[in-house]
């Protein structure tokens, strides 16, 4: 159960991040309609497993969750706000280089779809992977 | 008393009483006291800030080691 939990977000990102490859080739044209139609999809699967997976912690008001789930759920968003920033600041520097060299690795349209994948999911992943499996109560 | 029990007597998911046992979380001075109030015991004798020793060697200690 634990492993299940855990490999979760892992898995939601993966797919999510296929996904996102295949969405964002079309725009380049290096795909075909149906490869990014499936790379869409893959994506929405990918966001909806991980907002199922912390509905209670992410979306229920302060006065249904406990001290502690409060401060994990403040703790996770900090920590995905600051991966958040380094990604943007990555992802800026990628493409900025990658120009100079004459574009072979990514384009413009394929950082800012990263940013959007990632500012969408990133939060959602972080609550997950934090998230542990306790024993049930005895 | 369980896990679940104490939880409902202090107000808090099951899971946080776990991460309390563990030494996961730390609680807020209200829940510690919430916690000292159920089992009817000071809060120093529930939470510390260094690990408890064994209650044979407080024991043992307290009779000088004789006839335990």
């Amino acid at each position: 159960m634990s492993d299940r939990r855990n490999a979760t977000p892992l898995v939601a990102l993966a797919l999510g991040s296929c996904g996102l490859v295949y969405a964002t080739a079309l725009f380049e044209g290096q795909a075909s309609a149906l490869l990014a139609i499936i790379g869409g999809l893959a994506w929405f699967i990918a966001y909806v497993l991980l907002r199922r997976h912390v509905h209670e912690s992410a979306d229920l008001p302060d006065d249904r969750l406990d001290e502690r789930e409060i401060a994990v759920r403040d703790r996770c968003y900090l920590e995905a706000y600051r991966l958040l920033g380094g990604a943007i600041a990555a992802s800026l520097v990628l493409a900025v280089v990658d120009d100079a060299v004459g574009g072979v690795v990514a384009s413009w349209n394929q950082a800012w779809a990263a940013l959007l994948f990632l500012s969408a999911v990133l939060p959602s992943a972080v609550l997950a992977h934090r998230e542990r499996a306790h024993p049930s109560p005895v | 008393m369980s896990r679940a029990d104490l939880a409902d007597l202090v107000g808090v998911n099951p899971q946080t009483v776990g991460s309390l046992e563990r030494g996961d979380y730390f609680p807020s001075l209200d829940l510690a006291l919430q916690l000292a109030e159920v089992f009817t015991l000071p809060v120093e004798a529930v939470f510390g800030r260094t690990p408890f020793t064994p209650l044979s060697e407080q024991l043992y200690r307290t009779t000088g080691g004789s006839d335990v």
